[in-house]
């Protein structure tokens, strides 16, 4: 087994922001419903389905802001050595995946808004047979990181 | 004038105008189901509204041809195709030999009737082929053999016909091979072909008629299966399933039942004639043959079809035995290949439609010694199939369960709650009184579980993985059982997950993916031991160490290369 790193550990914080502002866009409905209340005559609604709906949400707005990121992080770790990229992942579904250094073609960072603030990136990897993302990693060990795995990719690209 | 059709200047060539007719014809038969469907309609007016339609359609695909025949051209460089086409949106193609995968010659109806072949281009990148339609064969070889100009790129096309692209008449190029009786007479005539044939395998007229009876198999019936429910569906205005539940029983009359059983046999007897005969007129006359870099398959009887396989792009093959041939000991060979295969949307090329079990080895070490099969050896434990018994089961047993719960409290004789509906459904058979609608119920009920485990056990019973020196091999099932070989130096990615409840019983699920086509192919296998699946991530990360480059391309087709010698992992 080789040996694993974690993400970076800004992935909490950066993960919290954009759950935050990801899983509220669930609670808008809700939250129109009431304020448009305060000017005009809506429909009403059943109280239970009304609450009980909005209650699920703000439910899972909390678990996905204060819980869900710290325990992807604690699930997530990756290695690379020269031979081998190897992603552990998942929650309720573990997962190992192992992906030859010879079989990358390209290698991308990507980087949102809020991951840009956060000073983190995604790495993406390309093989024939689809992609592999290692979320949230700093941005110079991700940079790092895309070169290291260009270079291999430049070489392997010869074959599939 | 047929000059003046042909040529324009700055070297920029029209096709032959049999290319407008072949383009016409196109656009009716991808608009097939809507012609006969619009025909159906219109056969019951009784005016001549339709029949005005009919013409002005006609004349409108034939105009459709012509523009763009007229519309398109080409132009030939050595190592580049560059084609103009599209009258309101034009298009400048430049295709350069890097970028082609394949260059071949195919031929449709129209064009065998003036003697002329198409040549299609595949790429990488672009879903569809692009068709240069309707050239004299001399034209076809001169493009071809001024794109792929030899040396590097693509090596496999380019060792056709070495250095005599400049000596047109005695060039042979094998891709014009067995289109026309002619050409084969020619062929065996002039004995001094630029690549010689290693191995040539033809389906024999008994294979081709087996196969192409067993071609449509259980993927028909179910089709069928489904249309007869949707016409019933519409028929009756609700669903028949629907009926069924709420008048408690399947009263349909006996009359309306053979009338269904006619209308579905009849159904049957239809879709299996029309797979039947569009394999005979696909496959006919399927010839394989081996070079000394690639593999040559030819098809098709009204349109020969020939698709090239270079070897260094075979990424693994598959044996697949459907329903109707494995009990004849009989399957369909393929290979899946990066690029385009000659399946519709996919990697999958059909190596050879038809062929024992037991003639596989020779098969494989005639035409891809590195890709012989192994069996593979590790199976399931006996407590996937449990838990596979109980994901299946479960789910079926609440419905009708449910349904049974209703059913009984809708009786007016007893008041009984969901509960104890299901809980009867249990101690089924005992001494308490049962509605005839009841035995019904139950039947099918059975019927239906006892089918969904039969299935759920030979899935299980098929499914195995075996892990040896450079390859790995899997069988599979959903409804054919699929046996896979795949080199572990064309392994992309090899993955292995276990989710909470599979943790439980300690099983995981393996998934290897390969190259194939645009988006790859994967080989899952589920509920292996967990034990196994930590084996194969092992095996995988050994593999990957020895096999850093991958080993020359002679081996994987060279009879004697180590890759012969396997030893099962343990």
């Amino acid at each position: 087994m080789m040996d694993t790193r974690p993400l970076s550990p800004n992935a909490i914080p950066a993960w919290r922001l954009i759950q935050a502002l990801g899983k509220a866009t669930y609670l808008l409905p809700s939250i129109g419903y009431l304020i448009a209340g305060l000017w005009m005559d809506l429909p009403v609604l059943d109280p239970l389905l009304f609450w009980g709906g909005t209650g699920l949400l703000l439910l899972n707005w909390i678990f996905s802001v204060f819980f869900l990121p710290g325990i992807r992080y604690a699930h997530w770790s990756y290695g690379v050595n020269e031979h081998e990229v190897e992603l552990r992942s998942g929650i309720f579904i573990r997962r190992i995946t192992l992906i030859p250094l010879s079989r990358i073609q390209h290698v991308d960072t990507r980087q949102g808004p809020i991951f840009r603030r956060f000073s983190l990136a995604n790495i993406m990897m390309f093989t024939a047979a689809g992609s592999h993302s290692i979320p949230a990693l700093d941005e110079d060990v991700a940079e790092e990181l895309r070169r290291q795995l260009s270079t291999y990719a430049q070489m392997a690209t010869e074959d599939i | 004038m047929r000059k003046w059709l042909q040529k324009t200047s700055d070297g920029w060539h029209h096709q032959h105008f049999a290319a407008a007719l072949s383009a016409s014809l196109e656009v009716i038969k991808s608009n097939i189901i809507t012609i006969v469907i619009f025909a159906a309609l219109g056969s019951r007016q009784e005016d001549n509204v339709t029949l005005y339609l009919v013409g002005a359609s006609f004349i409108l695909v034939l105009l459709t041809g012509i523009v763009r025949w007229w519309t398109f051209t080409y132009q030939t460089q050595p190592g580049e195709l560059r084609i103009k086409k599209g009258l309101l949106i034009r298009r400048d193609i430049t295709l350069t030999r890097e970028r082609i995968q394949v260059m071949d010659i195919a031929e449709g109806f129209i064009e065998r009737i003036f003697g002329l072949v198409n040549v299609r281009v595949q790429t990488g990148s672009q879903q569809e082929a692009i068709n240069l339609r309707a050239l004299s064969k001399e034209e076809a070889k001169r493009v071809i053999q001024l794109v792929l100009n030899e040396s590097d790129g693509l090596s496999a096309q380019s060792q056709t016909v070495p250095g005599s692209i400049r000596n047109g008449d005695s060039v042979h190029d094998p891709r014009l091979e067995d289109f026309s009786c002619e050409e084969e007479l020619r062929r065996t005539d002039t004995s001094h072909h630029e690549e010689t044939v290693e191995v040539k395998l033809l389906l024999s007229r008994k294979n081709l008629i087996f196969a192409a009876i067993t071609s449509g198999g259980l993927g028909i019936a179910l089709s069928i299966l489904g249309t007869l429910y949707s016409q019933l569906e519409a028929v009756l205005g609700v669903s028949v399933v629907v009926n069924w539940v709420t008048e408690k029983a399947p009263i349909l009359q006996q009359a309306e039942w053979s009338s269904i059983l006619v209308l579905f046999i009849l159904f049957f007897l239809i879709a299996w004639i029309l797979s039947t005969s569009g394999f005979l007129l696909t496959n006919a006359g399927f010839v394989i043959r081996k070079y000394a870099a690639k593999l040559v398959i030819s098809r098709g009887l009204i349109e020969r079809k020939q698709t090239t396989l270079p070897f260094d792009r075979i990424q693994a093959v598959r044996f697949v035995e459907g329903v109707l041939r494995q009990p004849f000991g009989r399957g369909t060979l393929y290979a899946e290949s990066a690029g385009f295969g000659s399946e519709q949307g996919s990697g999958s090329t059909l190596m050879f439609p038809i062929l024992k079990k037991s003639e596989l080895p020779d098969w494989m070490s005639d035409l891809l010694p590195g890709f012989a099969f192994e069996e593979p050896q590790t199976r399931l434990p006996v407590r996937a199939l449990s838990r596979n018994l109980r994901r299946y089961l479960l789910p079926i047993a609440v419905v009708f369960g449910v349904i049974f719960a209703r059913l009984y409290m809708d009786e007016p004789v007893r008041m009984l709650s969901v509960q104890s509906g299901t809980a009867m459904l249990l101690i089924m058979g005992s001494s308490l009184k049962f509605p005839d609608w009841m035995l019904e119920w139950a039947v099918t009920f059975f019927g239906i579980a006892g089918l969904t485990g039969g299935y759920s056990f030979i899935r299980w019973k098929s499914i195995r993985l075996g892990l040896f020196e450079k390859k790995l091999s899997t069988r599979t099932r959903r409804i054919a059982r699929e046996e896979s070989l795949i080199p572990s130096y064309r392994i992309q990615s090899l993955e292995l997950t276990q989710s909470w409840l599979q943790k439980r019983h300690e099983l995981c699920s393996l998934r290897i993916r390969i190259a194939s086509g645009l988006s790859g192919r994967s080989f899952s296998l589920s509920d292996l031991e967990y034990s196994d699946g930590l084996k194969a991530v092992s095996w995988y990360r050994e593999e990957i160490r020895s096999l850093r480059s991958r080993p020359p391309l002679a081996d994987m087709y060279k009879p004697d290369s180590d890759l012969h010698t396997h030893h099962p992992l343990d």
